[in-house]
């Protein structure tokens, strides 16, 4: 097995640590056979289960609002979320670094920092860099990893060669299982054992979004400053941005947009500048979808990305 | 329970012992852990309904596997073929089909993202022997085609894991990225 097909076997390993409980499966199989149609089982339970888990994993309160007329609006949460907590802080950074990315979702919590701060997202360049991400995984899977002693707990650390040069990862459970990843030094290895045993509590530290739609507000924020940002959410099939960073509209034509003159870049997304702010809707849909979602985005046209470039 | 033991293994015993190894083997496939529950739980429910059939067959747990992976290969299919409304696909999204990015970007989770892109053979067919550990010819039989198919499904997907680097996962984040001045 050569190096990629390695790679190939460890993330799936990985992938499967994230199974769903079996909870949930069990209880339905249990349940009298009052079948619903196959569509509905899947739009209904997949729905309040996937909005449930999402919510929950998010430390998101679900206020449910039932919608007269749609049946399936009831499910989403109408209670605007609360800020995530990050639970951990580095106690020591590389020279240098500032920390540039912060992320709660459904898999866990993710900041990285960098020493060449820019308003694009981090992990899309090569730049030297550094993450700590947490979920509620298990360290199984670990053991052949070269095991580690850290700051109350055993780790694992491995080297392997990225796309970027080399890069060390270090995995350790301790409330929740967490992992830093290393990448842009000479020696990744000690950078991230560095790290990783610097990593302690932290009840402050929190990430919110710049934006909602229906409740819905996983954060994902990156910049180069605290008035050099992009927030983003995901909600298949649309990704939705708030932006200080205007997008090229080559191509686009005009279209009213959250009451505003926004454009449309045709099979791209709809963009517009609202309370000094972009807002930006793309994905697979068509102009009258995207324009609908960019109405219905609740926006913090001023939030307080101060963290950004700390 | 064991397989091939000469025994008819009870419904229940058999989601005892198989659906957590079914939960993790959706989840690598379908790389979502709510549509896997979906798919798993679609797939148990068939198999309740037809158990009195499917437990004499000389591997009922391959058999629900290959159930699980049909399923997987069809959900999109059938997903599509509904004239939905927006705001109903929407809600059927609420959790991302593809892996949500804000977890790990090391590399196994840049390879994850990678493998999430894959077209679903491609990707079932890497699932089946990276995961599963299976050979050409058991994978063929999985996916119902001929070994040198699946041949050309792993090779193609490994060339396209070997050269598509796209640390930002879901290709819409990318466009924007690409747009953004």
């Amino acid at each position: 097995m050569n190096d990629t097909e390695q790679l190939i076997s460890d993330a799936l390993k990985r992938q499967a640590e994230r199974a769903p409980h079996p909870g949930p499966t069990l209880a339905r199989l249990r349940r009298p056979a009052r079948r619903r149609s196959r569509s509905s089982l899947f739009l209904m339970v997949g729905t309040a289960v996937a909005a449930a888990a999402v919510l929950f994993t998010a430390g998101v309160i679900v206020g449910r609002g039932p919608s007269p007329d749609d049946g399936a609006a009831a499910l989403l949460p109408t209670t605007a979320p609360a800020q995530t907590h990050l639970k951990y802080s580095p106690g020591w950074l590389p020279d240098g670094f500032v920390e540039v990315y912060r992320s709660a979702g459904p898999e866990g919590i993710v900041r990285a920092w960098t020493s060449q701060p820019s308003a694009n997202q981090p992990f899309a360049t090569g730049q030297p860099m550094v993450s700590l991400s947490l979920d509620g995984g298990s360290p199984a899977g670990y053991e052949t990893w070269e095991q580690v002693q850290l700051p109350g707990a055993t780790g694992y650390v491995q080297v392997a060669d990225g796309q970027s040069g080399k890069a060390a990862t270090v995995v350790w459970k301790a409330l929740d299982l967490l992992t830093v990843t290393v990448r842009g030094f000479a020696d990744v290895k000690a950078t991230a054992l560095q790290f990783a045993g610097s990593v302690k509590p932290d009840e402050k530290s929190a990430v919110k979004s710049a934006l909602e739609y229906h409740g819905m507000s996983l954060p994902r924020v990156w910049g180069a400053s605290p008035s050099k940002w992009t927030s983003e959410i995901r909600v298949e099939p649309f990704t939705a941005q708030v932006s200080t960073e205007k997008p090229d509209l080559t191509g686009g034509r005009p279209v009213e947009v959250r009451g505003k003159q926004g454009t449309y870049v045709p099979g791209r997304f709809v963009a517009v500048f609202d309370h000094d702010v972009w807002v930006v809707v793309l994905g697979d849909l068509d102009e009258g979808q995207l324009v609908k979602i960019a109405g219905d985005l609740k926006v913090d046209a001023k939030p307080d990305f101060s963290w950004i470039g700390r | 329970m064991e397989e091939g033991a000469g025994l008819t293994p009870s419904f229940d015993d058999f989601v005892a012992a198989q659906v957590t190894p079914l939960l993790r083997y959706a989840t690598v496939l379908t790389c979502d852990p709510h549509l896997a529950q979906d798919v798993v739980q679609e797939v148990l429910l068939r198999a309740q309904q037809r158990w009195d059939r499917i437990s004499r067959v000389d591997l009922p747990a391959a058999y629900v596997k290959r159930m699980v992976t049909n399923e997987f290969l069809s959900w999109r299919r059938r997903r599509e073929a509904k004239n939905v409304a927006l705001s109903t696909d929407t809600l059927e999204h609420i959790s991302p089909a593809v892996p949500d990015t804000s977890h790990h970007y090391d590399e196994r989770e840049a390879m994850l993202q990678r493998i999430s892109q894959l077209p679903r053979k491609q990707r079932a067919a890497i699932v089946l022997r990276y995961y599963e550990h299976y050979d050409d010819a058991e994978i063929a039989k999985t996916l119902g085609c001929a070994e040198g198919t699946v041949r050309s499904h792993i090779s193609r997907a490994l060339a396209t894991l070997r050269l598509d680097y796209s640390p930002e996962p879901a290709a819409a984040g990318l466009r924007l990225q690409e747009g953004l001045s």
